[in-house]
């Protein structure tokens, strides 16, 4: 009888934990909002062709340059596409390479990051090294510079994207780790006979996990804001694949006449990014150790 | 009876930040130091904070690689073999419960992890039977083995600590302070289970503490440690009754006596200044700057580490006159 009640308990207090970060994800306004919103953004990118009301490509010469309207929610550009069916054709490259150019850079940073703030000396050298290189560079110049070097296409632009942005998890991993390893429990382990990968796998990565979820969730809107500057300078998906930055760039010469054409992608681009952001931080305050508990 | 553990000479020198490229200047936090544990004994290392107790206490297991010297366990000298079959006779207690739990873990897998790396149970029920068993042993249930270490107070965090060092079997432990960070009354209890322990599974402990009366009630023998050396190694009794070692008799004469009359004649000897920094320390005897005997031979040379008794080891030059 105790026993049960006992494991009654033990139950209520492990679903506690959980609605408490629940909870606390929820417990503003902003998060929920940017959590509805994200959820759209995805639902656009994975049911695009039931949502859009016509083909991304097919062109419509008599009804080319028309402003926003019923017919055409966002309006339709110069050779009578509909922007809104191009729009939500783009979230699917814009997350695409928002998620996967996170999902390498992480995993790379992470690595990285973890072999330099264990070992240190040489490896840590190195790795610090490689870092500061990157962070030298502007951003958009580096990618700029590789993706006219490599040739443009979505796999490249991840790639590229994937390569200025890891040096970020690089350096915040070896700084967690740094510390991390200084700890008793990890000696602990030591003294048990753990080698050097399961300390890394099962010790230390586990208590960096929080910062670099928050991380990731904050580096998806830059991934995506640096896709469409490629785009719209030309270097990124070629066409006639609709993106945000491109679909901005063939507007841009007729921003006077049919200014819609840059300005709905633009302000779709504005609600996502800021729906990560409003996100990450959300994260961010839910995951804290030192405000939980 | 046989003895367990020898250490010989034993040197751990961490190289510290140097203000000149070429003279590297080092942190001996332990300096030749040597002493030996028979088996089923406890020799208790007594010292203030920062003379090289805990760094001697890892450096025997190796979580330290030794400097100079040698470390001798049942007869082989480890010093500089692969540790991985040692680690299942050797372990280690912290001082500090609540950094030495990996707060992403479940208790069961906090005690469980030995098992996981020596594959001590070949199936997952007997793994979760061993666990259990193992958490019944220093006093918890196996209710608790689901949870995480901060629903725990200190006491239960101690006593998950030692179930982690027991799940392997080990015949030796060295107890890292392990009842510094608990209250009062707790400590009684985490000392009287490392007694029974003791007593039901044969161990062997090397006791580091800072509090000499707490050293004194559990160790067969005791070891004063200053500025990383080794002064006096003797028997309990001898060396709380008997002390020879100018530094000894100020930390005994520091014990509190429960008897308020004899309290108020005890003499006390209070050290004066502060222990120098291990980076620079004293020429000769390391203790001179402090104390009252010190005379001129004892800053030109270096008292000898020897037995004055039958085991009672000093390293004083005034001591036996």
């Amino acid at each position: 009888m105790k026993k049960e009640y006992q494991e009654h308990a033990d139950l209520i207090k492990v679903a506690d934990k959980r609605v408490n970060f629940w909870s606390k994800l929820f417990s503003s306004k902003p998060a929920v909002l940017a959590a509805v919103l994200i959820v759209l953004f995805i639902c656009s990118a994975l049911f695009a062709a039931f949502i859009a009301p016509y083909p991304y490509d097919k062109q419509n010469l008599p009804e080319m340059m028309q402003a926003p309207s019923k017919k055409h929610l966002f309006g339709t550009d110069e050779l009578g596409r509909d922007i809104f069916s191009r729009v939500v054709y783009g979230t699917r490259i814009s997350l695409m390479v928002g998620f996967l150019s996170v999902l390498i850079s992480t995993s790379v940073g992470t690595v990285l990051g973890a072999l330099a703030g264990y070992y240190g000396g040489v490896v840590d050298q190195l790795v610090t090294g490689f870092t500061d290189i990157v962070y030298s560079f502007p951003v958009s110049l580096l990618a700029i510079a590789v993706v006219a070097a490599l040739g443009s296409s979505l796999f490249n632009l991840i790639i590229v994207i994937s390569m200025v942005s890891w040096a970020g998890y690089a350096r915040l991993v070896r700084g967690q780790v740094f510390s991390l390893k200084e700890w008793d429990f990890v000696e602990a382990a030591r003294a048990l006979g753990a080698s050097n990968l399961r300390i890394i796998v099962k010790h230390i990565l586990p208590n960096t996990v929080a910062p670099i979820i928050v991380m990731a969730t904050l580096e998806i809107p830059k991934a995506i804001i640096i896709e469409s500057t490629l785009s719209f300078l030309g270097l990124g998906v070629p066409p006639p694949t609709p993106s945000w930055g491109a679909i901005m760039n063939a507007g841009r010469a007729f921003i006077l006449d049919a200014p819609w054409i840059t300005m709905a992608p633009g302000l779709v681009m504005m609600v996502l990014v800021l729906a990560f952001n409003l996100f990450g931080d959300a994260l961010r305050d839910a995951l804290d150790p030192r405000l939980n508990d | 009876m046989t003895t367990l553990l020898e250490v010989k000479n034993l040197k751990k020198y961490f190289p510290a930040a140097s203000n000149t490229l070429f003279n590297k200047r080092f942190l001996k936090a332990v300096d030749d130091v040597s002493f030996s544990i028979k088996k089923g004994e406890t020799l208790g290392l007594v010292g203030e904070s920062g003379c090289g107790k805990t760094t001697t206490g890892k450096t025997v297991i190796r979580l330290y690689e030794p400097t100079a010297g040698q470390i001798i366990y049942d007869g082989k000298d480890i010093t500089k073999v692969n540790m991985l079959p040692y680690r299942r006779k050797m372990q280690i207690v912290f001082q500090d419960p609540y950094a030495s739990l990996d707060p992403r873990m479940t208790v069961g897998d906090i005690v469980g992890e030995a098992i996981d790396i020596h594959n001590l149970a070949p199936s997952n029920a007997e793994r979760k039977e061993k666990i259990i068993t193992l958490l019944e042993h220093v006093g918890l249930n196996s209710e608790h083995a689901n949870r995480f270490p901060h629903e725990f107070s200190g006491g239960q965090r101690q006593r998950i600590g030692i179930a982690r060092a027991l799940a392997v079997d080990p015949e030796f432990i060295v107890c890292d302070e392990p009842v510094s960070a608990l209250d009062v009354s707790i400590q009684a209890q985490i000392i009287n289970m490392f007694e029974e322990l003791q007593e039901e599974m044969g161990l062997t402990y090397l006791f580091i503490a800072h509090d000499l009366s707490v050293v004194k009630h559990i160790s067969n023998r005791i070891g004063v440690m200053y500025l990383g050396k080794l002064v006096e190694l003797a028997d309990s009794y001898e060396l709380t009754f008997h002390s020879l070692h100018p530094y000894t008799k100020s930390l005994v004469s520091a014990i509190p006596v429960p008897d308020p009359k004899e309290s108020r004649e005890r003499q006390r000897i209070v050290l004066e200044g502060d222990v120098p920094s291990p980076l620079d320390p004293p020429s000769g005897c390391r203790f001179r700057t402090r104390c009252r005997y010190a005379t001129k031979i004892c800053a030109e040379e270096e008292p000898e580490f020897k037995e004055v008794r039958s085991g009672h080891f000093v390293a004083c030059h005034h001591c036996c006159e």
